[in-house]
């Protein structure tokens, strides 16, 4: 009772247009606070309007759990943060040893971060077929990343074969970092085919 | 009138036993509802608004570039945070696909390519196929299939092809070049929603299998 009681004393009203002013005596809206207002429980916005569909450049909006008093209401500007919640990142590796990138540790902490691989490139000279019987091995090309000692790593190589040591390449990968904080990293899902080469996950993730 | 309607509400809500406010209503539902729009010069503080642990049955928040707070509906807005979409090139040269200008914005947008597949043109994905070395029967060549940033055009560009190499499907006892069909599954993120470039890195491996690459600033 004594807090409404104060923050009436504080109220100025605009009676030609029946708008409410808190801390100014000019309100532009039917509350006007020339301030800060904290919320203890819930904030109900009921008819709250969409973007529009030309509509660009509007940021994300977050709560703060670091702030004081707890719960602020910022925007999420990515070009000030150091660590977005999506991070592109264009690798190239030079003087690789042979073909074989075995495992290069990325250093991404993987209790907060997921990441993936795209944009893959070879560049140089090309590894050599093997013969074999009747027929050449090309081997088995592998691009991945990895958890390891609790960071990210990044194998790439053709596991079978290598490149002649007279021949060089280069790889060039882009690296998406997604921050754990809004992406999931759900457990393996391990499917075992019995030798089929079709079949059916052996569990859902709960997504809903 | 409104004077004694705003007054007289108020007033109300303060003589009531749940002591709640109302602006613009005599029947408040909320400790303070406001009937009609709120301005606030600073900050907001929202102590225990609850948990949202449901993806379904919620919207984004985010405030607009005139500062209104609003509901993101990926429906309506021209761009998601994330976007996908498959590029589907018909009739490609035996070579694959060289160069090709998507139009997307660089300043507006960050493109990856995270998958793709191909086949004998218009034959879908069927039909069997291999990249053949121009240089050497023995060469199993490099993929390159990524998208680049063009300074010139400011624009996205694909790029998905084999180093040195043809196309080419078994045809009566040969290997013949064919055209192909080509499939590139692109995502397309928005730039300053939630996704950022981190600037590049270059990695020495010094002649060694295996090596530590720099953590960019912050991570």
């Amino acid at each position: 009772m004594k807090k409404i009681i104060l923050i009436i004393l504080f109220v100025s009203w605009n009676f030609a247009i029946s708008q409410v002013g808190i801390g100014i005596t000019t309100p532009e809206a039917d509350l006007h606070v020339g301030g800060s207002m904290l919320t203890q429980t819930d904030f109900k916005l009921e008819n709250l309007s969409t973007v529009s569909a030309t509509e660009e450049d509007f940021q994300l909006v977050t709560r703060l759990t670091t702030s004081n008093p707890i719960g602020k209401i910022a925007t999420l500007d990515v070009d000030a943060l150091k660590v977005a919640p999506v991070n592109i990142i264009n690798y190239t590796f030079n003087n690789v040893y042979l073909d074989n990138l075995d495992d290069v540790d990325l250093q991404y902490d993987e209790t907060k971060y997921v990441v993936g691989v795209a944009n893959f490139r070879q560049v140089g000279d090309a590894i050599k077929k093997v013969p074999g019987g009747d027929n050449f091995s090309i081997g088995h090309f592998v691009v991945r990343t990895f958890k390891s000692g609790g960071t990210w790593h990044l194998e790439i190589s053709n596991k079978e074969l290598d490149l002649d040591p007279t021949d060089s390449l280069t790889y060039h990968v882009t690296l998406l970092v997604y921050d754990k904080k809004y992406f999931k990293d759900l457990p393996t899902i391990v499917s075992s085919l019995g030798g089929s080469n079709t079949g059916v996950a052996s569990s859902v993730p709960i997504l809903e | 009138m409104k004077k004694i309607y705003i007054f007289t509400a108020i007033f109300a809500s303060i003589i009531s036993t749940n002591a709640q406010v109302g602006i613009n209503t005599t029947t408040p539902s909320s400790t303070l509802e406001v009937v009609g729009d709120v301005k606030l010069d600073d900050a907001l503080y929202l102590e225990n608004p609850g948990e949202n642990t449901n993806i379904r049955g919620s919207k984004f928040l985010v405030r607009s570039a005139t500062n209104n707070l609003n509901r993101y509906d990926i429906d309506i807005s021209k761009y998601g945070p994330i976007n996908y979409a498959e590029f589907k090139f018909e009739s490609l040269s035996a070579f694959g696909l060289l160069d090709y200008d998507t139009k997307i914005s660089t300043e507006d947008y960050l493109v990856s390519v995270q998958g793709y597949s191909c086949g004998i043109a218009g034959a879908g994905r069927t039909g069997s196929i291999m990249p053949h070395s121009l240089i050497s029967n023995d060469n199993i060549e490099g993929y390159q299939i990524y998208a680049y940033a063009n300074p010139i055009t400011n624009t996205w560009f694909l790029r998905a092809y084999v180093n040195n190499s043809e196309w080419q499907k078994y045809s009566s006892g040969t290997y013949i070049n064919t055209s192909i069909d080509m499939w590139l599954n692109i995502i397309i993120y928005r730039k300053g929603f939630i996704t950022k470039a981190v600037n590049d890195i270059t990695v020495d491996m010094g002649n060694s299998p295996t090596g530590v690459a720099p953590l960019p600033t912050g991570f």
